[in-house]
């Protein structure tokens, strides 16, 4: 798929850890990795709430949609 | 009441896992019997001598291979099992693994022809009783047990793509 996710670019601007955006979201390390590295397949409204809610941002922060990529943190 | 209901599913598991266990236990013991004594009454019979070796060879082979593949259905059964037990029923392997029991089921049909044919010859096969006898009790059980299973293996596979999907949504 072509979303990219730009949690990483988020996390770095925010100065905040994996961890600690995991605890203020509430799902765990591993899912938050999944997610950061694109490997996840759909991403729920009470966990895209979470995170921007965490990181004080807009979903179309954290996520952009590219046309034709195919490699990165994609979704 | 759950906790009732996952004691009673896990307790008819282990049961059936021990069912294969024991099943897999003859399997074996019919293999050695098949490959050890059978051979030594083998060369011991008159059909040897009145048939021929590559007659009763024959023979032998298709019931050492028959035991085969009944381990071989047995042991992807096992697995299959295993995983139930494991709570991951929709394991990336599982769909494979059924899909391979099919193909056990469908390789017995001709050993089953075979083995009817060697001991009751061409003619006495096609003699009208016995044909549809053989047709209606073997073939078409076989083949219809076989296909089951196939679709049973193309659900899985959807299975497995929606517990992928509910996995990696996050």
């Amino acid at each position: 798929m072509s979303i990219e996710v730009n949690l990483d670019l988020m996390l770095v601007k925010r100065k905040m850890s994996l961890t600690e955006l995991a605890q203020k979201v509430g799902i765990t390390i591993a899912n938050l990795s999944v997610l950061k590295q694109g490997h996840a397949r759909a991403i729920r409204f009470s966990t895209l709430e979470g995170i921007c809610e965490a990181l004080n941002c807009q979903p179309g922060d954290i996520l952009s949609y590219r046309k034709n990529a195919s490699s990165g943190n994609l979704v | 009441m759950a906790k009732k209901d996952t004691f009673f599913r896990m307790s008819s598991v282990r049961a059936f896992r021990a069912f294969i266990s024991i099943l897999w236990i003859i399997g074996l013991a019919a293999l050695f019997f098949d490959a050890v004594l059978m051979l030594f009454s083998l060369l011991k019979s008159p059909l040897m001598k009145e048939k021929g070796i590559i007659y009763s060879g024959s023979i032998y082979l298709a019931s050492l291979l028959t035991v085969v593949v009944f381990l071989w259905i047995i042991h992807y059964l096992r697995k299959l099992v295993q995983t139930v037990e494991q709570n991951h029923p929709f394991d990336q392997a599982n769909p494979g693994r059924i899909r391979r029991i099919a193909y056990g089921v469908f390789v017995w049909m001709p050993l089953r022809i075979f083995s009817e044919v060697m001991l009751k010859g061409p003619s006495g096969v096609l003699k009208t009783e016995n044909f549809f006898d053989l047709l209606r009790s073997d073939v078409l059980m076989l083949v219809f047990l076989g296909t089951a299973i196939l679709v049973i293996a193309k659900v899985f596979e959807a299975g497995v793509r929606l517990e992928q999907d509910q996995t990696l949504t996050i």
